[in-house]
């Protein structure tokens, strides 16, 4: 009980761009800046895939991310959710024609999706919010069962 | 002072407390304005599609797929909101209107940048003159001749237009842009609705002929047999039942569809005049000319320009091989030729009387000559007579003597 709270009330996010341009990280980073402010919602951005909740990736993932990727993620510590940004983390984008693998549920499971390009910071941070704490718990619960 | 005095009462303003007091609460800060990065695009208006696949082709991202839709028996593009990147282009290049992001098109309606973004130029094979100044003045050689028409590759075309510029007929090159193809594909659109509902009026005969489809400017949009209360032939380009009801042309947004349209030179300031003392007398000039402007006078066996029915598309300048024809004002060439079409019209009216009095002649010959034959017939008959009478009269005389003797 007690934790699922504080679930809710800090998410530590770590940012992952796998070779996209940019345009979502700058979305990302005015999530951070006094309009959005996303602390507010005790969202913490830490870019320390050892510390995240929530992974949360940009990009297509380049020829070259996709092995980092699945090590990124194999770093983050259970339970974890991953939020695919964009219309190239989602699909490739418009470098689906490059050298790219093209899409992050390729490579690793995906939770949440976000289309856009960019997508919207509040669009980022509801899904953030409204995806993250739910999953996390049900994570959590699957990960108990296990053990149990 | 002064400075600080003035800060406090910028600070104490309304609007700046307001801003911090709303800052978390203030809905506008959330809620999306319109026009922005709304996606994927909706498809509005599924039954005005006509499969072009335009907007798949303009996707940067790769975003559409036409996919066969039962319902509406034809394809549809579906939209994948993974790839979409909002650009909005789909929805420009749509030239029936069919996508639609929020209020994309309403916004932009009437704005500086509001400019047709494609431009189809299609050669009018019934109006050009076969001049090829278009070829010539293609930058990128897209235009050619082909079995003796000249036509522009609609695929490498660029539109820069200097293909216009260069033609002397005002009609011969149609611009097909994206506001005409959609105001026409709307027109036929609505009559067609009226059409299935029941409620088009149709006037007959409201037109004098029945009209006839040219090939090259048709693009086969199917506008005209969408409206058409007889029956069309698209695949053989030919109007087949008619009542002449002019809806068709009224919705045919390359004009294919026509009753007659004439050819209107653009340059009526210049005229091409022969130099009568540098002309060989070849007549490739003659051959070359497609609108039969350059006649032969009788007088010096040399051509001659017609100025009112030369379209100044300089051709016969281009190809005479001694340099024998010059550009002029039209006045100059009417009097140059003045001459000629009189001595023309003399020659041709005394040849035309010639002709009348040579038959009559020959009448009056055939006449004469029936005549004579008659009176020689009867010239001979009377002299085999005579002389017959004669060997008679001689043959009784000896007999005559012999008696006596
Ligand atoms: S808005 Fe742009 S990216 Fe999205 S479907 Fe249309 S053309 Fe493709
Ligand atoms: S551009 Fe418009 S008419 Fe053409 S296929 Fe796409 S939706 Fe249909
Ligand atoms: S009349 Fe115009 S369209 Fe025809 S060949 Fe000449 S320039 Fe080209």
């Amino acid at each position: 009980m007690i934790k699922e709270f504080f679930r809710k009330r800090s998410i530590h996010v770590c940012v992952v761009n796998t070779g996209g341009c940019n345009g979502c990280d700058i979305e990302i980073v005015s999530c951070l800046a006094p309009r959005y402010d996303i602390e507010q919602y005790g969202i913490y951005v830490h870019n320390n895939p050892r510390e995240a909740d929530v992974l949360l990736i940009t990009g297509p993932v380049t020829l070259q991310w996709a092995e980092r990727l699945k090590e990124i993620y194999e770093k983050t510590p259970e339970p974890k959710v991953v939020v695919a940004v964009g219309a190239c983390a989602l699909s490739g984008g418009i470098f689906k024609e490059g050298h790219v693998v093209g899409g992050v549920h390729k490579v690793i499971p995906v939770d949440a999706k976000i289309p856009g390009c960019p997508p919207r910071p509040s669009e980022i941070i509801e899904a953030v919010l409204k995806v993250a704490p739910k999953a996390i718990a049900m994570r959590e619960k699957k990960l108990k069962n296990k053990d149990e | 002072m002064a400075s600080s005095l003035w800060y406090l009462y910028e600070f104490a303003r309304k609007k700046w407390i307001k801003r911090f007091i709303d800052a978390k609460s203030d809905k506008s800060s959330y809620i999306p304005p319109e026009r922005y990065r709304k996606i994927p695009p909706i498809i509005k208006f599924p039954e005005r599609c006509i499969s072009c696949e335009a907007c798949k082709e303009s996707c940067p991202a790769f975003a559409i797929e036409m996919i066969y839709n039962e319902s509406y028996n034809k394809k549809l593009p579906e939209i994948d909101d993974g790839s979409c990147v909002a650009c909005a282009n789909c929805i420009e290049a749509c030239p029936t209107g069919v996508l639609e992001m929020d209020k994309h098109r309403v916004e932009t309606e009437g704005l500086f940048f509001d400019i047709s973004k494609y431009n189809n130029l299609i050669i009018d094979e019934e109006v050009c003159v076969r001049c090829g100044n278009c070829e010539r003045a293609c930058p990128i050689n897209v235009i050619e001749r082909k079995e003796g028409k000249y036509v522009i590759d609609m695929a490498s075309c660029i539109s820069c237009k200097e293909c216009i510029k260069a033609c002397p007929i005002e009609n011969a090159i149609v611009v097909v842009d994206e506001k005409t193809l959609k105001e026409k594909i709307d027109k036929a659109f609505e009559i067609k609705n009226k059409k299935i509902a029941g409620k088009l009026e149709i006037k007959e005969n409201a037109i004098e002929e029945v009209p006839h489809i040219v090939n090259s400017l048709c693009i086969t949009c199917g506008a005209c047999k969408d409206v058409c209360v007889g029956e069309i032939d698209l695949t053989e380009k030919k109007v087949i039942e008619c009542v002449r009801c002019g809806l068709c042309i009224d919705v045919c947004p390359t004009t294919a569809i026509r009753v007659y349209v004439p050819i209107i030179p653009k340059k009526r300031d210049i005229c091409y005049v022969i130099d009568e003392d540098l002309c060989i007398g070849c007549r490739i000039c003659q051959k070359v000319c497609e609108v039969n402007a350059i006649n032969i006078s009788r007088e010096t066996k040399l051509p001659y320009i017609v100025p009112e029915s030369c379209i100044s598309c300089g051709v016969c300048e281009r190809e005479c091989p001694v340099g024998a024809i010059k550009v002029v004002k039209p006045e100059e060439a009417k009097e140059a030729v003045k001459v000629r079409i009189i001595e023309d019209k003399i020659i041709e009216s005394i040849e035309a009387d010639l002709m009348l009095y040579t038959e009559k002649y020959g009448k009056v010959k055939e006449e004469i000559e029936n005549l004579s034959l008659k009176k020689l017939k009867e010239e001979l008959k009377r002299r085999v007579y005579e002389e017959n009478k004669r060997i008679k009269e001689m043959k009784r005389e000896l007999y005559d003597k012999g008696n006596n003797s």
